[in-house]
């Protein structure tokens, strides 16, 4: 195989990935590493490094419509980011030292998670439970629109939430994913924000906690740019075909399907893992 | 600061940081596009193995690092010279473009190919 049909290759899987990820709302970054490792038998370091800079580009790309239409919390995203940031050096400094079997189970066990995690039944829940003195002191209480006009919300439980983050952080850094499904977890569950809230912030937060990782594994040469260049391109431009198609799409079926493909390559990462194939 | 004041100013501060973003994405797009187009262009050798990994050379593992060696366009560090067979698209279309600058400037065979 030459340059220009891994190129090509790659660049193709990027895609789909990328368009799949976006339609499903769980991240092109979370497949690109089974897919470098398991089919084109990328090293899980060049793997991650590439998954990196294209949930960097994904996030930032997709961040950039929904903080102007106004529903991710600055103010939120910005002060968790502090967590996320400490998590994501934490995470990437452990990728150093952490043998890849580990690091290929523990990404096996993310991804199910992650499969499970989406097929959750998302809910609007008008839920008030009155001023917090964390969140007030820090202004974080909002609005964000809907049909019906500006939702005002009000922010809870941010120590907790914020201890979340820092795991969703070093997860991040340690598998080069935007960990999006955990940070959703932290602000959706233990912050009360509204799940649109929270899955627009956390896309938001997910490029600056991916951008610290970075910094580590270009550091130590995990970033070739050989991979990261289709992938990165690939993924983009997939994830942005998905956002245009997802209003007219059949999300819950494929939703559903998705989940089963991210099941199947959990178990095989895991069984890859414990075998010692990386 | 009164609160209309200060809720137009989450607002501004929404539509700097969504431009911002924007921008940001679409020049890093514009510039892998452009890098990885002559990359393949010129160079349809065998894929390299990324199977083993070696990690990136010192001058590919720091922002400076990669601004200097691009700003230089300095042929020291061409990859295929150290590693044989694995030829990287920055050094690459570096010393693609020191030898178009070479000649622009009446050296064909001038400092940067002399480097190289």
């Amino acid at each position: 195989m030459n340059t220009l049909e891994f190129t090509m290759l790659v660049g193709l899987g990027s895609l789909l990935a990328g368009f799949l990820g976006s339609l499903t709302g769980l991240g092109g970054g979370v497949v690109i590493v089974p897919l470098l490792t398991l089919l084109f038998h990328v090293d899980i370091r060049y793997a991650i490094g590439a998954a990196l800079v294209s949930v960097i580009a994904t996030s930032s790309g997709a961040a950039a419509a929904y903080v102007k239409e106004g529903f991710s919390n600055i103010r939120v995203g910005m002060f968790l980011e502090i967590a996320t940031t400490l998590g994501a050096l934490t995470g990437a400094a452990l990728a150093l030292h952490l043998h890849v079997s580990i690091i290929a189970i523990i990404f096996g066990l993310v991804l199910m998670y992650s499969a499970i995690a989406s097929l959750r039944e998302k809910e609007e829940q008008t839920r008030d439970l009155g001023p917090d003195r964390i969140a007030t002191w820090l202004r974080m209480d909002s609005s964000y629109p809907t049909p019906a006009g500006k939702k005002e919300y009000r922010v809870r439980g941010v120590p907790l939430g914020f201890c979340l983050m820092f795991g969703a952080g070093v997860l991040s850094g340690l598998l080069g994913i935007g960990s999006g499904a955990i940070k959703v977890l932290a602000m959706d569950q233990a912050m009360k924000l509204p799940f649109k809230v929270s899955t627009t912030t956390s896309n938001f937060m997910i490029g600056v906690t991916a951008a610290a990782s970075a910094g580590i594994y270009l550091s130590r040469g995990y970033i070739d740019p050989g991979i990261a260049m289709p992938v990165m391109l690939g993924v983009l431009a997939g994830s942005l075909i998905g956002a245009r198609v997802l209003a007219g799409a059949a999300v819950r079926s494929l939703r559903i399907v998705f989940s089963v493909v991210i099941a199947f390559l959990a178990v095989e990462m895991i069984y890859n893992g414990f075998t010692g194939r990386f | 600061m009164s609160k209309p004041v200060s809720h137009h100013l989450d607002e501004r501060i929404d539509s700097i940081m969504a431009t911002l973003l924007r921008t940001g994405v679409l020049l890093a797009a514009g510039l892998v596009t452009i890098g990885g187009v002559i990359f393949l262009v010129r160079h349809p050798m065998p894929a390299t193995n990324y199977r083993v990994f070696q990690g990136e050379p010192a001058e590919l593992r720091t922002i400076s690092g990669i601004f200097r060696e691009a700003v230089h366009f300095s042929g020291r560090t061409i990859a295929a010279d150290r590693y044989p067979g694995r030829p990287r698209a920055l050094f690459r279309v570096r010393v693609y473009l020191r030898k178009r600058l070479d000649v622009c400037a009446g050296y064909p065979y001038g400092s940067g190919a002399a480097k190289l």
